[in-house]
C-alpha cells in the first residue's frame, strides 16, 4: 500500500545540480555534432581570454616608443629576445600591440554583433507579426538601408562624428540589420499562423505577450547564427576602416597595425612578423564566427547535411 | 441555457468577393451537457464555435447574431471585457491540438502561465494546480518538466485538456480534438474527457466530422452542412431517427463504434460554392430524394421535442430511411 506522503520529492539542490548537467549537455552538442564549430567555439574562446588578461599578457606598452640600452630608438627589431614579435618602424612592441588589438576587434566585433541582431530581431518580429502598413514602412526602410554603399558610409559617417571605434560599431548597426531583420520576419509570419500561437489568442493572451514570450524564442536561435556572422563582419569592417587610416588615433587595433605596418612599408623591408600576426589573427576570429554559425546551422537545419 | 448561439452569420474576405461561412446558426448549449457540431470539411463548424471566442482570422467578419453566455450577451463586448471571459469562462482546446503547445516551454511552465497571468495565482498555487490538472487528465505530474515534443500525440492532447480545465470555465469548446489520434487512444482520451466532463459537471461544444464520435460523447447533435444547420437535437434521437436525407448518408457513410456489418455508403459530391450558394436547399444537388420544391428555402420541421429539421420532405422521413440504408441510393446522384 503506497501513500502519497511517503513519496521523496528531489531536493532543490540535486534540481540544481541535474539542471547544470543539463545545460553542460546542451553546451557539449555543437561539438559533439560538428568539430568544425568546436574549432570556433576554441578559437573565439581563446581570443576571449587573451582579451580579458591583456593587461598581464603584454610585456610593453603597446602605445610606447622604445629605446636601447645606447638611448637609441629601437625600431625595426626581429622578433625574439626581449621583443617577442620584434619591434615596428617606430619602435614600438608588435607582440603587446597585437594582444591589446585583440581587445578592440572582440569590442567592435561583439557590440556591434549585439546592436545588429537586437535591431535585426526586434524590427523582423515587429514587421512580421503585425504585418500590414507596419511592416511596409519598416521592410521599405530595410530596402534603403540595404542599398547604402556600406565602406563609404561608415567612411562618411567617421568623418562626420570623427574617428572612433564606436562609429564603425554605430555605422554596422545601422546598415547590416536588414538582413537579420528580414529572415526573422519571415520566420515570425509563418509562426503566428501555428496552433500554439493561435492558442495563446484564445487563452486571452495580448499581442506582446505573444509576440516576447512564445515567438521570440522561437527565433532566436536565428539571431543567434546572424550574431556569429556579424562579429566576423564588423571585426573585418573596422580593421578596414583602421587601414584605410579612419579609424581611432587612441586605441591599437589589427587594423591600424596593418595600416602602420603599409605606410611604414614594412613589405619592403621584408618585416613578415608585423603585419602577417595581425592579418591572421582578424582571419582566425572571422572564420571561428562562420565556424560557429555553421554549426548552428546544422542544428537549424538538419536537412542540409544530406 | 449556458449557451445560446442565435442567427450567427460570419463572412470572409476573399478576393472574389464574400464568402458567407456560416449562415443564420442557431443552437444552444444546455449547462452540463456536450453539444456535438458535426459536418464535413468547410460546412462552417469550426467557424462558428471560434466566433464564440472571437479568436478568428484577420478575414473573417462578424456579420450578425447574438451569442449570450450565462446571460450575459457577449457580441456588443469590447477587445478588453472579452479578454476577461476568455479562459476564464470559455476554454478552447483547438484544432491540430497536437501543435497548440509552444515547443519552446516546458509544458508546465505553460499551463502556470495561463494560471498565473489569467487565473492571477502566485507560482506555487499554479504549480500545485498543474499537478493536479494532469492527475485529472491521466498523466504523471513529473512529465510537467517535459517539452511538448518529448509527448506523444495522445498526451500531448490530454495535456491541451489539462489546459482547457486549467481555470475551471463553464464552457470548454473542444474542435476536433481526437481527430489526428488513432482509434485506440481516441477511445481512451474521449472516456477520460467524458468522465471529466460528468465530475465537473462541463458544459462542452465538440466540433467534429466524425459523427460515431458524436454518437459516443454528446448529449446533443448540430448538423451543419454549407453554413447552415440542417438538423439538430438530442443525440439518440437524431441519429436513431434522422430525419434530413444529410445525416442518413452521413450516419451510413461512417462504420459504428459498436460494430454491425452494414455497408457503407459514400455520399457522392461536394459541397456546393459558397461564394454563390444555390437556392433553396443546399444539400440537394447531392440529396437522392430531391424534388422541385427544394429550389425553395427548406422549412422548419419539428420531427419531436427539441429534435429539429431543415427538409421539405421530413414529413416522409421514416421512408426515406427505408431507402436511404440501401448503398444503390446514394449511386450516381450527384451526375453534375
Amino acid at each position: 500500500m503506497q501513500h502519497a506522503d511517503t513519496i521523496v520529492l528531489p531536493s532543490r539542490s540535486a534540481q540544481l545540480g541535474a539542471g547544470i548537467i543539463r545545460w553542460f549537455k546542451r553546451a557539449t552538442a555543437i561539438p559533439r555534432r560538428d568539430p568544425f564549430a568546436f574549432i570556433g567555439l576554441l578559437i573565439f574562446f581563446a581570443f576571449v581570454l587573451i582579451a580579458i588578461f591583456a593587461n598581464s599578457l603584454i610585456t610593453h606598452d603597446p602605445r610606447e616608443i622604445l629605446f636601447d640600452e645606447n638611448f637609441d630608438l629601437a625600431r625595426n627589431l626581429p622578433p625574439g629576445g626581449e621583443h617577442i614579435l620584434g619591434t615596428t618602424f617606430s619602435g614600438r612592441d608588435i607582440y603587446s600591440q597585437l594582444i591589446m588589438g585583440t581587445r578592440g576587434a572582440l569590442l567592435v566585433g561583439v557590440t556591434a554583433a549585439l546592436s545588429v541582431v537586437t535591431i535585426g530581431t526586434v524590427i523582423g518580429l515587429i514587421s512580421g507579426y503585425f504585418g500590414g502598413l507596419t511592416d511596409t514602412l519598416l521592410m521599405r526602410l530595410a530596402d534603403i538601408a540595404l542599398g547604402v554603399p556600406f565602406l563609404p558610409f561608415v567612411i562618411v559617417l567617421a568623418a562626420f562624428l570623427g574617428p572612433s571605434e564606436w562609429n564603425v560599431v554605430f555605422g554596422i548597426a545601422l546598415l547590416l540589420w536588414p538582413q537579420s531583420a528580414r529572415v526573422i520576419r519571415a520566420q515570425v509570419m509563418s509562426l503566428r499562423e501555428r496552433a500554439f500561437v493561435e492558442a495563446a489568442r484564445v487563452t486571452g493572451a495580448g499581442s506582446w505577450r505573444i509576440l516576447f514570450v512564445h515567438i521570440t524564442p522561437n527565433v532566436l536561435s536565428l539571431s543567434f547564427l546572424y550574431a556569429s556572422i556579424a562579429v566576423g563582419w564588423a571585426i573585418l569592417t573596422e580593421a578596414a576602416i583602421s587601414f584605410l587610416g579612419f579609424g581611432p588615433s587612441d586605441s591599437v587595433t589589427w587594423g591600424q597595425m596593418l595600416q602602420d605596418a603599409y605606410a611604414s612599408q614594412a613589405l619592403g623591408r621584408g618585416q613578415y612578423y608585423w603585419f602577417i600576426p595581425p592579418g591572421l589573427c582578424i582571419i582566425a576570429i572571422v572564420v571561428a564566427g562562420f565556424l560557429i554559425s555553421r554549426g548552428y546551422e546544422e542544428i537549424l537545419f538538419p536537412k542540409l547535411k544530406d | 441555457m449556458l449557451l445560446e448561439v442565435r442567427d450567427l452569420v460570419i463572412d470572409y474576405r476573399a478576393t472574389r468577393g464574400r464568402v458567407r461561412a456560416v449562415d443564420g446558426v442557431s443552437f444552444d448549449v444546455p449547462a452540463g451537457a456536450v453539444v456535438g457540431v458535426v459536418g464535413e470539411s468547410g460546412c462552417g463548424k469550426t467557424t462558428a464555435v471560434r466566433a464564440i471566442t472571437r479568436v478568428m482570422p484577420s478575414s473573417a467578419v462578424f456579420a450578425s447574431g447574438s451569442i449570450t453566455l450565462d446571460g450575459i450577451d457577449l457580441v456588443p463586448l469590447s477587445e478588453r471585457e472579452m479578454k476577461k471571459y476568455l479562459w476564464r469562462d470559455i476554454a478552447y482546446v483547438p484544432q491540430s491540438a497536437m501543435n497548440a503547445l509552444d515547443p519552446v516551454w516546458r509544458v508546465g511552465r505553460q499551463i502556470e502561465e495561463v494560471l498565473v497571468d489569467r487565473g492571477g495565482m502566485d507560482r506555487k498555487a499554479a504549480r500545485t494546480r498543474a499537478e493536479e490538472l494532469f492527475a485529472m487528465v491521466g498523466l504523471e505530474s513529473k512529465r510537467l518538466g517535459d517539452y511538448p515534443h518529448q509527448f506523444s500525440g495522445g498526451m500531448r492532447q490530454r495535456a491541451s485538456i489539462a489546459l482547457g480545465l486549467a481555470l475551471s470555465p463553464k464552457l470548454v469548446i473542444a474542435d476536433e480534438p481526437v481527430t489526428a489520434l488513432d482509434v485506440v487512444i481516441q477511445r481512451q482520451v474521449l472516456d477520460t474527457f467524458t468522465e471529466l466532463q460528468k465530475q465537473l459537471n462541463l458544459s462542452v461544444i465538440l466540433v467534429t466530422h466524425d459523427i460515431s464520435v458524436v454518437a459516443y460523447v454528446c448529449d446533443y447533435v448540430v448538423v451543419m452542412y454549407a453554413g447552415k444547420v440542417i438538423e439538430s437535437g438530442p443525440v439518440a434521437e437524431v441519429l436513431d431517427n434522422p430525419a434530413h436525407p444529410y445525416t442518413m448518408g452521413l450516419y451510413n457513410a461512417f462504420p459504428e463504434l459498436g460494430g454491425g456489418d452494414r455497408e457503407l455508403s459514400p455520399i457522392e459530391g461536394s459541397p456546393p460554392d459558397l461564394l454563390d450558394p444555390p437556392k433553396g436547399c443546399r444539400f440537394r444537388a447531392r440529396c437522392p430524394f430531391a424534388i422541385e420544391a427544394c429550389v425553395s428555402d427548406p422549412p422548419e420541421h419539428q420531427v419531436s421535442a427539441g429534435h429539429l429539421a431543415y427538409c421539405h420532405r421530413a414529413l416522409e422521413a421514416g421512408a426515406l430511411r427505408e431507402t436511404a440504408i440501401k448503398t444503390a441510393t446514394w449511386v450516381g446522384v450527384a451526375s453534375e
